[in-house]
């Protein structure tokens, strides 16, 4: 199916090893100029090793063999640093992480422009008239101006497309991107995305588009490489793709997009029950907020970030928070923890009212009230052991010893299902999946009932995913916790939660049953969300 | 307007330490078990009452406290440190005639150990050999272990006495200048080097540095047009905190090679228990911290944009993230 004159990349046999353990076991693919190929895998699949060895820049302790060949010329050693940026270029995985935060935006662009044909002695001036239409076809507005700003004065979805206007500027052949959007929330990723495809589009770059997900792939890609283990699990058009994958795994992924029933759950999800009318009236709900509003700044800079915002969370239920960032999720989260005291409004924690608690109420209220944040690589101490990280809030608490602490510690791991074994194991020596159990655990062992997981799972692939929300369905069901579930996942909050309440500008737009406000949602905010959801591609083919 | 409110703020923060300094100094000085004119004069001798009188009256020791306290300040801000008691020239004299030598071998120490642990650094970055790399970051830490007068002393033996191609004594020829300069600029490099090393580990860790290769962006450029510049803030303030150690150290090899200096006036001053001597030495050497970590934050601000940004609006933004 591949025209031999069309193809600018061809991957024959490659084997990728470090220190002996296999990351690509024998990966073979094509590309054809101006195709978009998306690779997707979980994490360990393999798929970072495939990026640097596209781009031949795999570390000195790498073993590889097998050909890559790139518009007729092998990446080797020593043909690779020729190649890059003129032939092969790169769209990074995190934009926060990926400029040099010290040098203007225009800097970084000028000195990739003058590494172009003919570019060397071109004039400050002309190549700033380049950089400024360059940040103009990616659409970002104001280009001169920008040139003078540096990275931190940018947005994540702003620095994405300086670095796709960086990828582009010299005309690849060959465009690999990875993971792009995957930091940036929902409606930002879709935008970027459109701009990605299209500008790929004009200037006839292949794209190999590598990501851990297959809605996200099947969105923009013409064929979809599914990598798992280093291998290559099947290859296909998303059109037959939906028609029927080959393999179970895929079938599986594509399950998930497509919204099967996955079944996570404690399956009372029906609408009287997620509205708290099917439980006795009597019992307080574990969070509630009435008309809180919050103000931040003095003055003429003053911003109000929460306006009149009024959440219930019932006792034994997920309440979802949903909304573009800056929509003020993680403000609310912080004011339910009370780490910050809203200007207006109350907050009641199991029918107590704690608004502005200070000293021991405060303390004394998180023993019922746990965070479990967003990234378990950065709330965890590295230096400490795992058994002392979960006993580290019992000390606080209740003045226990040390064999009960041990004891709370063991009942703790036992019910996030992490081997005893992993008690005296230090964060790093952990999956990420292992580590948000840790944190799981670290929130459980103070006999925490209700818990803000604030996009806790974002930064574990889809099958890790699905197993700690599993585990959470089955601590709910047995303890009868409670969740605020803050997301910007559309396709995990629509499973896992009760109901879902949409922020935008501050304010609460919409909140409801979920299976009510997804099938039907009434605010612009929230189908502009739904419809910025990945996967409509592939929803649209399967229907 | 944020780098003139930055550049007023550490101007105003330099000079309230050296108000503290001088304040602290003065407080000292109250603290000791009697007055300075006392303590001088007892280094020879009881002397009688009278003398001790009378040189009370004119150094001023004789005035309530707050007099004493505000006339030293009103004098400090016109140049006046007050009269050294053993020769009874101004302070500011006695320090002012060796303060230019010592400069002189601090500055070119300074200078020396800055372009040595830059060539230190790239050298052990860029080294084509990870055999070599690994040897040249061995460096530094076994710098830092040699002591400075054991390295003077080693240079006068070798090139004094054994190969007689240095005078012993400084001649104004330019090894007797050089020599010294080497000796404490090596000292003070170490903790340079290893700061600026382990800081560029830490860049080279960036995801960035991958994004500029995979831009087809050379080794070369990598190095000096991002990584330096992002490695270098911990490094100036390394710097910073080695005045110092070369203040120290300058000191020590001016005593080794016998030159004259502060060093030897330090020593003066205090066997004789001069005490004004000493609050003037002491207020010198606040002034040249201050100055110098001065220079460092204005310099900080230069490399990195983001320092200017007021931590105010900073935590503002994050909290509404």
């Amino acid at each position: 199916m591949s025209h031999k004159g069309d193809e600018v990349l061809s991957v024959r046999g490659l084997r990728v090893s470090y220190a002996g353990a296999p990351a690509l076991r024998g990966i073979d693919l094509s590309l054809r100029r101006g195709e978009i190929l998306a690779v997707v895998g979980e994490s360990g699949s393999g798929k970072s090793t495939l990026t640097r060895a596209l781009l031949g820049l795999l570390p000195a302790s790498a073993h590889s063999d097998g050909s890559i060949v790139l518009a007729g010329i092998e990446v080797t050693a020593r043909t690779a640093p020729g190649l890059r940026g003129g032939t092969v270029s790169l769209v990074p995985q995190d934009p926060g992480a990926s400029l040099d935060p010290v040098r203007s935006i225009g800097s970084q662009l000028r000195e990739t422009l003058r590494l172009g044909p003919g570019a060397r002695r071109a004039s400050r001036a002309e190549l700033g008239a380049r950089a400024a239409e360059l940040l103009a076809s990616v659409g970002i507005d104001r280009p001169e101006e920008r040139l003078r700003q540096y990275p931190h004065e940018l947005s994540g979805g702003q620095k994405q497309r300086v670095l796709i206007a960086l990828a582009f500027s010299r005309h690849p052949e060959v465009l690999v991107a990875d993971e792009p959007t995957s930091a940036l929330d929902v409606t930002v990723q879709r935008t970027v995305l459109e701009t990605f495809t299209r500008v790929a589009r004009e200037q006839g770059s292949a794209v190999v588009f590598i990501t851990h997900d297959i809605a996200v792939a099947t969105d923009l890609a013409d064929r979809v490489l599914v990598l798992r283990h280093g291998e290559v699990i099947e290859t296909d058009t998303v059109p037959r793709l939906a028609a029927g994958a080959a393999s179970e795994y895929t079938r599986t992924l594509l399950a998930e997009v497509l919204f099967a029933g996955a079944g996570v759950g404690s399956g009372c999800k029906d609408d009287a029950a997620s509205t708290g009318t099917g439980h006795a009236p009597a019992e307080p709900p574990a969070l509630r907020l009435s008309g809180v509003s919050k103000r931040f700044g003095h003055g003429a800079a003053a911003r109000t970030v929460l306006h009149d915002v009024d959440l219930t969370l019932p006792r034994g239920r997920t309440l979802a928070l949903v909304g573009e960032s800056g929509s003020g999720k993680s403000t609310t989260a912080r004011i339910a923890m009370l780490l910050s005291a809203p200007d207006v409004g109350t907050v009641e924690i199991h029918g107590r009212d704690v608004t502005g608690a200070s000293g021991a109420l405060r303390r004394e209220t998180w023993r019922s009230l746990q965070l479990v944040h967003q990234n378990p690589d950065r709330s965890l101490d590295p230096r400490w052991s795992v058994e002392r990280i979960v006993a580290e809030p019992l000390r606080y608490g209740a003045a226990t010893g040390a064999p009960e602490r041990a004891a709370a510690v063991g009942r703790a791991l036992e019910s996030v299902k992490l081997a005893d074994r992993l008690r005296h194991a230090l964060p790093g020596e952990l999956s990420g999946g292992q580590r948000q159990r840790v944190a799981i655990a670290r929130a459980l062992a103070v006999g925490a009932t209700t818990l803000v997981l604030d996009e806790a799972l974002s930064a574990l692939d889809v099958v890790t995913q699905n197993h700690v929300l599993d585990l959470l369905a089955e601590l709910q069901a047995e303890h009868r916790l409670s969740y605020l579930f803050i997301s910007h996942d559309l396709a995990v909050v629509e499973r896992f939660s009760d109901a879902t309440a949409v922020l935008a500008g501050g304010r609460v737009v919409e909140a409801g049953p979920t299976a009510r406000l997804f099938a039907d949602p009434r605010a612009d905010a929230t189908r502009a969300l739904l419809d910025a959801r990945p996967g409509t591609r592939l929803r649209e083919l399967v229907a | 307007m944020p780098t003139a409110r930055y550049i007023a703020s550490r101007l105003g923060q330099a000079l309230l330490v050296i108000w503290l300094a001088y304040t602290v100094v003065f407080v000292a000085v109250q603290l000791l078990p009697s007055d300075p004119v006392t303590i001088f004069l007892s280094t020879d001798g009881t002397p009688s009452a009278a003398t001790l009188e009378a040189m009370r009256h004119q150094y001023g020791y004789d005035l309530p406290l707050w007099q004493q306290y505000t006339n030293n300040l009103l004098g400090l801000l016109r140049g006046d440190v007050g009269y050294s008691l053993a020769s009874g020239q101004p302070v500011g004299t006695r320090i002012g005639s060796v303060v230019g030598s010592t400069l002189q071998l601090a500055g070119g120490a300074f200078a020396l150990a800055v372009l040595f642990a830059l060539a230190l650094t790239i050298a052990a970055v860029l080294a084509p050999t990870s055999w070599l790399g690994r040897r040249l970051r061995a460096l530094p830490p076994f710098l830092a272990s040699v002591p400075v007068f054991w390295l003077g002393l080693v240079a006068l033996q070798l090139l004094a006495v054994r190969w007689g191609v240095m005078s012993l004594f400084p001649d104004g020829s330019f090894l007797a200048t050089v020599v010294p300069m080497a000796v404490l600029a090596l000292h003070v490099s170490a903790p340079l080097a290893q700061v600026l090393l382990k800081s560029l580990d830490g860049v080279y860790a960036q995801p960035f540095i991958e994004a500029l290769r995979a831009r087809g962006v050379g080794e070369a450029r990598i190095l000096f047009a991002h990584a330096l510049k992002n490695a270098a803030p911990p490094a100036l303030t390394v710097a910073g905190v080695t005045i110092g150690t070369l203040l120290a150290g300058s000191i020590i090899t001016e005593t080794v090679f016998s030159r004259a200096g502060l060093g030897a006036l330090v020593l003066q001053s205090v066997t004789a228990q001069d005490v004004p001597l000493v609050q003037g030495l002491v207020l010198l050497t606040a002034l040249v911290f201050v100055v110098v970590n001065l220079l460092v934050d204005l310099l900080h601000a230069a490399l990195d944009p983001r320092v200017l940004r007021s931590t105010r609006t900073q935590s503002a933004s994050a909290l509404a993230a």
